[in-house]
């Protein structure tokens, strides 16, 4: 992964944690707060040494 | 009844779920069976006709890598798929994915009986050191369940029972036997080189001068296996590129099947297995026979032992054609320079790797599984 790619995704991990944080002060734990939390572990997922899975090429 | 199978890997661990297919059907007989998948993979459940739903993974990750990217926009993303599976009344969901994110989707689902593996408790840490050794202790921790443990509760938690695939024994009355050797991978540390395949190839020629063999590919490897194949026909080594898509595969007759395939760790090894072709795969690089071994028996799988991303050596390369010339006369023996494993199914209905390495005396390939079965290891 590059350097570029990486700061992109701590930037957006830093970003959704925020919105995460506001969103439980301001309406307490419901279901959007479950999906941004979702949108949290797909960005960490995307670190190479767990392996993002998604494919590369072309299913065919 | 409506089940619905959750498969957010890729397209090898897709065709591993499909086998689980048959048991479910065991269990509830008249059933509808559908997928949530990677947008990645869908062409190939199009082609198919299998029903399904595509979770936008792909198109969440290039949201994820834009400077400017909204939290909103994903979230509104994902928010349209959850309501979109919610409103089609699942009687039951199996999760046999192994994420933390797929864990997470399971709290989002509702209406249906959920089924698989609990994960671990996990922190919420927002520093960047601390959230990357989480990953890393998840990925890496020896103690963790491998992908083909996974497998195996999701599917008992369910009250399933994961098959294990046999080979198919060709019958035919052909006079040439076929040879495919798929050889990409999804990446290239995993894929043969070139080179590689000379060396290969020229040892299986030198036993089998008649063996028709095929390069395989999707048709974006197209102009490389012909320019590969023209160089390997001015060495007097007889090839044939057959592109074909998965679905082509599927409904090949017998003439154009084969008796064996060669492959690296890619979802081409799972789809044979699917189909019961008999198998060598080549693990190298990050690809490890104890996490994404083919649920088949029979199967044999290689490693270097030489820890290196280096191409193989000439030795190398002979050893290889030597495992396919043995797969060709229905043996498996231990190589000079792989560590190797034949795939058999365990008494406890899992897969096990039965290490070659210590047996250097010919082995039948149907006989009966000896005492010294290495599990696969893990929690």
């Amino acid at each position: 992964m590059s350097q570029e790619l990486r700061s992109f995704l701590l930037q957006a991990l830093q970003r959704l944690e925020k919105a995460d944080r506001t969103l439980e002060s301001e309406q307490g734990y419901n279901e959007d707060l479950e999906i941004l939390r979702m949108v949290i572990e797909l960005t960490r997922e995307q670190v190479p040494i767990e392996n993002t899975r998604s494919t590369p090429r072309a299913a065919r | 009844m409506k089940i619905l199978v959750v498969s957010l890997h890729r397209l090898g661990d897709f065709f591993l779920h499909q086998t689980l297919e048959s048991s479910i059907r065991a269990k509830y007989g008249q059933v509808e069976i559908e997928y949530l998948i990677n947008d990645s993979v869908q062409g190939y459940l199009i082609t198919r006709g299998i029903k399904h739903h595509v979770f936008p993974r792909e198109a969440l990750q290039r949201f994820l890598v834009e400077p400017y990217f909204n939290p909103v926009s994903a979230h509104f993303l994902l928010h349209q798929t959850i309501e979109q599976i919610n409103h089609q009344g699942y009687h039951a969901i199996l999760n046999l994915t192994q994420s933390r994110a797929a864990a997470a989707l399971m709290r989002l689902l509702r209406s249906a009986q959920i089924f698989g593996p609990r994960l671990g408790s996990h922190d919420w840490s927002p520093e960047e050191s601390g959230w990357i050794r989480l990953v890393d202790r998840m990925a890496l921790n020896p103690a963790g369940p491998s992908p083909l443990q996974w497998l195996d509760a999701s599917a008992r938690a369910a009250g399933l029972k994961m098959p294990i695939l046999q080979p198919q024994v060709f019958t035919n009355s052909r006079q040439r036997r076929h040879l495919g050797i798929q050889l990409n991978a999804s990446s290239k540390e995993k894929s043969f080189r070139p080179s590689e395949l000379i060396g290969c190839l020229a040892k299986v020629r030198l036993a089998h001068p008649n063996l028709r063999v095929s390069l395989l590919g999707c048709p974006m490897d197209q102009p490389d296996l012909e320019s590969l194949a023209d160089t390997l026909r001015s060495m007097s080594l007889a090839v044939s590129v057959d592109v074909r898509s998965f679905s082509e595969w599927e409904n090949a007759n017998e003439e154009n099947r084969w008796d064996l395939i060669l492959t690296p760790d890619t979802s081409a090894m799972h789809f044979a297995a699917r189909l019961g072709v008999p198998l060598v795969a080549l693990f190298r690089g990050s690809a490890n026979p104890f996490l994404t071994a083919p649920r088949m028996e029979g199967a044999v799988l290689l490693q270097r032992r030489a820890d290196t991303a280096q191409a193989m050596s000439q030795s190398e390369c002979a050893d290889l054609g030597d495992a396919v010339i043995e797969v060709l006369q229905h043996e498996a023996r231990s190589k000079s320079f792989f560590h190797s494993w034949i795939t058999r199914a365990s008494s406890a209905g899992g897969l096990e790797l039965e290490s070659l390495d210590q047996q250097p005396n010919e082995r039948g390939m149907q006989n009966e599984p000896s005492q010294e079965v290495a599990s696969v290891p893990g929690a």
